[in-house]
């Protein structure tokens, strides 16, 4: 098939999406072991924050192609805020009151945040704008083809794709430095292994929860960014179908594993994307997750999850 | 272990100083229960500083019990457990932590997936003050902080014996050393208490006499005061000053080790079971 | 224990209630739907389409569009004793919601008639919930061939006209006027999108074009980039989307940004403000087949425009006016039902006798005569060209050609 490289190349990009987003149900997950269930809609969030930034700044005269990297910079600090801070916000407000609660009950509480979350950036921006619907400014409008030897037809790669990827990297590579590097990164370790004895040793348990839920919304908001410029409409409503594939990928990558989540995100996309190739669109979600199934059956941890350990 | 000085208890806090004779940490008339059953009734229990002070008694005696409610996993339903003269009952874990108890386990529960030297830096957790900001942003403090952070750390690791194995990930050290490595977490806290839960455990008799030389060495050379548990006699015989003995929940004895040997209602109930076997 | 425990289960149906809550509030719109005072009998008229919801845009129009029109008629039956009432129900696009209010409107003894829905996957599945409770309804834009054909219910009746001739419409329109040989078929994976797609891939194959290419993209995804890269592979002289306007606003985006040049088409229910909203640029040029006449077509439609513009203070979506004239349609029949009942309030039955009895009425813009399965033997078909970027224009658009019930060109 001609345009296979193309396809694989088109997953990685949206498989890097996936990978930003699945590194915040994993460190969640990791820390709690609760699917939080909202952590699509602080995705979402974060897309409308930066989308309003942009048009903002072409209301002011800035148009985001004249100074793209100052506009994207622009758009993803306020939006990773915010998303931080509603990541934050939900955890104290909608999961802590309830943490000592049947899963069940937490599960619930997460799904009503999700509906009030969506219905709520509706309703703002019903009566901001006037509309929930959001085209996105054009950021990076270049489109780069690339000839490659021994390919029939070159490669159309947006620069716009290459900035999602670049940025997706630099993210990962500085979540993996403070988890891997920091004392925030090694008590948030500590918690997710064993709560109790890393209280025991004066680590504020409810404090490393609430900066996993800042940190994993906060690479949820840049995610929402990143996908606004990237496929260029956004509307409240589609923080639940990309949540839940990020949510397939972190298991997928074994959750609770940040790796993992990374490699289950871009595996996710590709297999998509490649997968739709074969199968036709129709059914590339059917396929991808055929395939994870799979995955699952012959690995049920997940790829690189190897802790089944029982939690006292 | 006479490098490790930063690690020497914390100087005691404000007003704790006039009760330095005072005992460090006091129970009085603590209960627990759960459900109907009985885990520990009304114990009083006085430890003075600098001791070793063990707790015996047989299987279900509410020893385990005790050590929860002192730091902070359990609230006692009666009484109050003081620390230096503050009330610690119903503290949460990590405040406990920070006025100075730290503690081992009977089941080891270390952080299985995080380095030797990673368990001791978490137990370090309260003594670093960089922020999470100082830590996104690399400041120059948190790279002191944090080397110096490590250079303690590892002095620890030698203290208990775990020199150069820093780097290795805790599951994959063998049973004896995951037992020290939990007592030099422990010791990263900065206790002025140290509660040690059947350090002997599961050890062979060699193992078992390097544990005692430890645990003395800590009371002697750092001022710790510890509580243990533990069911090798040999061991409470040994290296403890008092010896208190739980039963059913309920204290039955308390004195000197020779005095509790000797002591019929012990025999009874504990001592007599451990002779015959 | 246990207060600790009820306190959880509290806040646990705190949170569900504030779901409900703002559910609530977003999805009314605000609406006020009461009209008219006095005290006569109640005769309530429901709306039944999507306030809230990706398609949202089209089903408020459709709302407004029928709420001015009962509005307007409103004093002529005060006259007569009635007060009319607006019901407004939210189906969200959502089949199952769809169902549930079609149960619940049945169950309202007030309620005499409907004016829904927006979407044919919507509409379908709801009507055995009328039939039953004999509640006549008057679909304003579903153009599914189901929608009258599957069941063929006294009861169910539309204004537009239908995907089967709709799609081909589009077919010959590409090949006779746009001169196209090869074609690029997706559509949304819904009863209306694939519908229209697979009576436009049939249509032009029979015209002699080569489809070459056939994808479904579910209306719920973001991401076209696996269909844009086989458009890019099979570079088609048209792409033609069966969907909404939603869908195709990404597709053109995604496309543009991609750098893919074609032409596009697509059916009514990417004739909407909304493809212009998102698309802004990449919509000039774009073209759609419509079972829409150009609004301002007549004197009426004009006035129309102008009173929406007063009440609503928003340029009216293509689809409000057929709320307006779905209405009227109903409105007109009660009159004479009330009138054949002796200036009594009419039964279900006898409404939905006088509904399909409507041979000949003028709207604002639609001229409705109803045929044996409730069919509109006048519907026509349009296809327009977006010639602006403009949303508050709904992006200027050009009537292109004109095509009769049957599928034959009008006028030259």
């Amino acid at each position: 098939m001609d345009i296979l490289p193309q396809l694989f190349l088109d997953g990685l990009v949206v498989g890097f999406v996936y990978a930003l987003i699945a590194v915040g149900y994993t460190m969640v997950y990791g820390v709690l072991e609760l699917i939080n269930f909202a952590h699509g809609d602080i995705f979402m969030v974060g897309a409308f924050v930066g989308t309003e930034v942009l048009v903002a700044l072409a209301g002011w005269g800035l148009r985001a192609t004249a100074d793209p990297w100052l506009a994207l910079s622009l758009a993803l600090l306020p939006a990773m805020a915010v998303a931080a801070a509603l990541g934050v916000a939900v955890e104290r407000f909608a999961y802590r009151p309830l943490r000592r609660s049947p899963r069940l009950i937490i599960l619930i509480s997460a799904i009503g945040v999700s509906f009030i979350i969506e219905d709520l950036v509706r309703l703002v921006e019903t009566i901001h704008q006037g509309k929930f619907v959001l085209p996105v400014p054009t950021v990076f409008p270049d489109v780069y083809h690339v000839s490659v030897p021994g390919l029939p037809s070159p490669l159309t790669i947006k620069a716009n794709s290459l900035v999602v990827v670049g940025a997706a990297v630099i993210m990962m590579v500085v979540l993996t430095l403070i988890v891997s590097r920091t004392r925030a990164g090694r008590a948030m370790r500590a918690v997710a292994e064993d709560p109790v004895t890393a209280a025991l040793q004066g680590v504020d348990v409810d404090r490393i929860i609430a900066l996993t839920f800042l940190i994993g919304s906060a690479m949820g908001g840049a995610a929402g960014v990143l996908f606004a410029t990237q496929y260029t409409t956004i509307t409240p409503y589609i923080g639940f179908l990309i949540g839940i594939k990020a949510f397939t990928a972190a298991v997928v990558g074994g959750i609770g594993n940040i790796p993992g989540s990374f490699l289950g995100g871009i595996l996710l996309g590709v297999l998509e994307q490649v997968g739709g190739g074969f199968v036709g669109a129709k059914f590339q979600n059917v396929f991808a997750f055929c395939v994870l199934v799979a995955v699952l059956i012959f690995k049920p941890s997940g790829l690189l999850g190897q802790r089944v350990q029982e939690k006292v | 272990m006479s490098a490790a000085g930063g690690t020497a208890p914390r100087p005691a806090q404000e007003g704790a100083a006039g009760r330095a004779a005072g005992p460090v940490l006091e129970a009085r008339g603590v209960s627990k229960r759960f459900g109907g059953l009985v885990a520990v009734e009304r114990v009083d229990l006085a430890i003075a500083p600098g001791t070793v002070h063990s707790l015996i008694g047989p299987n279900g005696a509410g020893k385990t019990t005790l050590f929860n409610m002192i730091t902070g996993i359990y609230r006692p339903d009666e009484g109050d457990i003081l620390f230096r003269g503050r009330s610690v009952a119903g503290l949460p874990p990590e405040k406990v932590a920070e006025r100075g108890i730290s503690r081992t386990f009977q089941n080891v529960r270390l952080f299985k997936e995080l380095t030797a030297l990673e368990n001791v830096l978490v137990g370090m957790h309260l003594h670093l003050r960089a922020n999470f900001f100082d830590v996104v942003l690399h400041t120059p403090r948190v790279e002191a902080e944090e080397r110096r952070a490590r250079r303690e750390a590892r002095e620890l690791l030698a203290a208990v014996g775990l020199g150069g194995l820093g780097d290795e990930l805790a599951k994959n050290l063998p049973y004896g050393h995951q037992r020290r490595l939990e007592i030099a977490r422990a010791l990263a806290v900065r206790p002025a208490l140290l509660l040690l839960d059947e350090p002997a455990a599961g050890m062979n008799p060699r193992e078992t006499e390097a544990v005692m030389e430890l645990i003395d060495g800590l009371r002697r050379e750092r001022g710790l005061t510890i509580l243990l548990i533990e069911h090798d006699m040999k061991v409470v015989m040994g290296i403890s000053d008092v010896v208190t003995v739980l039963d059913h929940g309920a204290k039955i004895a308390e004195g000197p080790p020779d005095a509790i040997r000797r002591d019929p209602r012990v025999i009874e109930a504990y001592l007599g079971k451990a002779v015959e076997r | 224990m246990t207060s600790g425990l009820m306190r959880r289960i509290g806040t646990a149906v705190l949170a569900l209630g504030l779901v409900a809550f703002v559910g609530a509030c977003g999805g009314g719109g605000g609406g006020s739907s009461e009209s008219g005072g006095g005290g006569g009998t109640i005769i309530k008229i429901a709306t039944q389409t999507p306030l809230s919801g990706d398609e949202s845009v089209q089903g408020i129009a459709i709302r407004n569009g029928a709420e001015l029109k009962l509005q307007q008629e409103a004093p002529e039956f005060a006259k007569m004793g009635f007060t009319l009432q607006l019901d407004p129900q939210d189906d969200k696009g959502d089949p199952n919601t769809g169902v549930a209010n079609a149960q619940k409107l049945a169950a309202d003894p007030d309620v005499l008639a409907v004016v829904g829905h927006l979407d044919s996957g919507v509409i379908i599945p709801s009507e055995g919930k009328y039939h039953e409770g004999h509640l006549p309804v008057v679909s304003p834009f579903n153009t599914n061939p189901n929608v009258t054909s599957q069941w063929k219910y006294p009861e169910i009746n539309r204004i537009v006209g239908r995907d089967d001739v709709q799609g081909p419409v589009g077919a010959i329109f590409a090949k006779q006027e746009l001169g196209v040989n090869t074609v690029f078929v997706i559509d949304n994976i819904t009863a209306y999108g694939t519908g229209v797609a697979e009576a436009f891939a049939q249509k032009a194959q029979e015209l002699g074009m080569q489809v070459v290419g056939r994808e479904s993209v579910a209306k719920d995804e973001t991401d076209f980039s696996n269909v844009l890269n086989k458009i890019a592979d099979a570079k088609p002289d048209l792409v033609y989307y069966g969907g909404l306007y939603q869908g195709f606003a990404l597709l053109l985006n995604q496309a543009h940004s991609r750098g893919i040049q074609t032409k596009w088409l697509g059916p009514d229910g990417t004739f909407s403000k909304g493809t212009v909203e998102n698309a802004k640029e990449n919509a000039i040029g774009v073209y759609a087949t419509s079972i829409v006449a150009p609004t301002d077509f007549t004197e009426a439609g004009k006035k129309f425009i102008e009173d929406y513009k007063k009440a609503y203070n928003d340029t009216p979506d293509p689809a409000a006016i057929y709320g307006y004239d779905a209405m009227g349609v109903v409105l007109e029949a009660l009159k004479n039902a009330i009138q054949e009942n002796g200036g009594k309030k009419p039964t279900r039955e006898q409404l939905t006798a006088a509904i399909r009895a409507v041979k000949d009425y003028q709207g604002a813009l639609v001229h409705v005569g109803f045929d044996d399965i409730g069919d509109n033997i006048y519907a026509g078909y349009y296809v327009y060209q977006y010639t602006s970027a403009n949303p508050d224009t709904n992006g200027d658009p050009r009537l292109v050609a004109q095509y009769d019930p049957k599928g034959n060109k009008v006028g030259d």
